[in-house]
């Protein structure tokens, strides 16, 4: 669609190739007028090729475009220089529609006559940019969520080096962003940490879904907070890993909360055996207190004047025994460190405690440990708390009497010990809630409900387990499983 | 002086070494057992003037035995020997007044009070049972 009369009328040819560009095409004279036009700037602008070609831009284009663009000028400046102005972008919004976004450039053609033409191209990139402008939104939103986050959010490349870095980590860790980009993240974990976080991400980087951990992030000068880490791997479109997340949470408050429940819960323990332990306790004064009263006569014979003193000896040992057991329990623990621990020991320490309670309860406690020792990695202070509360349980189950069982086997790699007793039972409808906090039995109504939930998350801790079974009228079994070494 | 017979039973050997040896010949004759059951056997076959029950036996509760002695034998005199009750305990208060035991005395206790419960001519209120008493 050419004008006859200017004389650079396009080949057939040519004209079919622009009519086919889906954006705007237009060829200008020196004297800005219009002298080829495509098909789609005429469906765009709804005008007929007739009141197109030969008018000046000034007629064809809206004013507002025009004046936003600098058009005429820049065609002028084009024809003056002969140089191509390319990447010019321009908005305009007509009343009633939304925005269109144009990218339009100019480039200066000679023709065989020796006049100079413009190609000028107007490409519609409206909905580019709006999606551009989408993605920043999303971009902006999902930083300022990573940003505004409590927890530490981070992210690595495949290697494990630091690429970014939220202000909650900043602030946690004292560390700027700065500080930690491009550092190894296993690197940045307390000494004792950093091999098992190197094995971590390499097990991420294998394939493994997500990871957990619990370690100690150095925050200087010494310091360090615990920390629960979740590892993922961040994957590309096409599913290929393009490096990790790490999200973690501090757990210095939880870690107090939990401390001051379990020093509650563990005082309550001490509540329920104060019967056994005061008898436990008389006795041995009692013994003392009659070998004093023999001494007191002065015809004793040597025999018995001997015989008493070993007597008041052992009964001093004895109930100072006994008490030592209780202070070690009852004292408030440092409970972060995981040690090698025989579970033996534990379970060996934990029945002394309360033999005085199944004594004054006639219940017969046995101890079946069917190996002398088995490490694992625990904090003996909480598993001996866990397996106390199970004890204690089952002697409250039992107010007749009857008879205690722990049983310690070795399947494979874990341990498992069953604390078996014969009394009063868990109906069905109770067994799902046991390890809830809170919940307690009618049978039991001075107990804070605490106990088995405190169970649950220590060995839960220890990467181990804790069920029950149990029939009404029979007894129960509260089985722990726990992963030894 | 006539010799009294006491049965003791007691499964704490400490206690048992303690009573045997304020109880001694001529003015007493005593056996000492450790369990309820062994007790039972054996008041099938012999009587005793007094009998010391420790409350919490490893077999059954003191008071369980006394009251299960009482149909054996209805004329012993039992006195419980306990470091588990005080003697205001609502169980010992009971057993005291139903009459399945005659006396109670708390560990730790003083002879005099443990040699006072064991004589029926004293009256209950002359301080037996109180721990410590004499002092």
């Amino acid at each position: 669609m050419s004008n006859p009369n200017d004389q650079d009328s396009l080949p057939l040819g040519y004209q079919q190739l622009l009519d086919g560009i889906p954006s705007t095409v237009l060829m200008v004279s020196e004297s800005l007028r219009i002298c080829a036009v495509n098909q789609h700037f005429l469906e765009k602008s709804r005008r007929s090729e007739r009141d197109t070609i030969g008018r000046r831009i000034m007629e064809v284009f809206p004013r507002v475009i025009l004046e936003r663009t600098d058009l005429q000028a820049n065609i002028e400046q084009v024809f003056r220089s002969g140089q191509p102005m390319r990447g010019e972008q321009m908005s305009y919004r007509a009343p009633g529609i939304s925005r269109r976004v144009y990218f339009y450039s100019i480039v200066p053609l000679s023709c065989d006559n020796g006049s100079k033409r413009v190609m000028l191209f107007v490409e519609d990139v409206s909905e580019r940019a709006r999606l551009s402008e989408e993605v920043r939104r999303v971009e902006r939103r999902l930083a300022s969520v990573v940003e505004s986050a409590s927890d530490i959010v981070l992210s690595t490349d495949n290697e494990g080096r630091i690429r970014t870095w939220n202000t909650a980590a900043e602030t946690l860790s004292g560390l700027s962003a700065a500080d930690v980009f491009g550092r190894w993240f296993a690197q940045l974990c307390a000494d004792e940490d950093c091999e098992e976080a190197s094995r971590v991400l390499a097990q991420i980087k294998a394939g493994s879904q997500s990871q957990t951990a619990e370690w100690r992030l150095p925050t200087g000068a010494g310091q360090s907070l615990l920390v629960s880490w979740v590892f993922s791997a961040m994957r590309d479109d096409y599913g290929e890993m393009i490096g990790m997340v790490a999200v973690g949470r501090d757990l210095t408050e939880r870690r107090e909360l939990e401390m001051h429940l379990r020093q509650s819960q563990k005082l309550a323990a001490l509540g329920v055996m104060a019967g056994g332990i005061a008898h436990e306790i008389r006795n041995p004064l009692s013994t003392c207190y009659s070998a004093v009263q023999f001494l007191d006569d002065p015809d004793l014979d040597e025999d018995l004047r001997r015989e008493c003193i070993d007597k008041i000896k052992a009964s001093v040992e004895k109930a100072s025994g006994i008490i030592e057991n209780l202070l070690r329990f009852a004292r408030p623990s440092a409970d972060d460190e995981m040690q090698e621990t025989d579970l033996c020991a534990v379970l060996q320490d934990t029945a002394e405690l309360v033999t005085n309670q199944v004594k004054v309860q006639q219940i017969s406690l046995t101890l079946s440990l069917e190996v002398p020792h088995l490490q694992l990695r625990a904090i003996p202070n909480l598993l001996q708390q866990v397996f106390l509360n199970l004890l204690l349980n089952a002697i409250n189950a039992m107010p007749d009497g009857g008879e205690l069982r722990v049983d310690l086997r070795q399947v494979q790699n874990l341990a498992l010990v069953d604390v078996t007793d014969t009394g009063v039972g868990i109906p069905s409808s109770e067994l799902q809630k046991i390890f809830d906090p809170f919940h307690t039995s009618r049978q039991t109504p001075n107990g804070t409900g605490l106990g088995l939930s405190i169970c649950y998350s220590i060995i839960q801790r220890h990467l181990g387990s804790i069920s029950v079974t149990s029939r009404v009228g029979e007894g129960s079994t509260f089985r722990v499983q726990l992963p030894i070494l | 002086m006539r010799e009294v017979s006491v049965l003791l039973v007691d499964d704490e050997p400490d206690i048992c070494w303690a009573i045997k040896a304020l109880l001694r010949p001529p003015g007493y004759r005593l056996l000492s057992l450790n369990s309820g059951s062994e007790a039972l056997s054996r008041l099938q076959q012999e009587s005793f003037e007094r009998i010391i029950l420790d409350a919490k036996l490893q077999d059954m509760n003191g008071l369980d035995l006394a009251e299960r002695i009482r149909l054996l034998n209805p004329n012993a005199w039992i006195v419980l020997v306990s470091a588990f009750y005080y003697r205001d305990d609502q169980a010992v208060i009971a057993a005291l007044r139903e009459g399945s035991i005659q006396r109670f005395v708390a560990k730790p206790f003083s002879h005099q009070a443990l040699l006072d419960a064991l004589d029926p001519e004293r009256s209950a209120a002359e301080g037996a049972g109180e721990p410590l008493a004499g002092r």
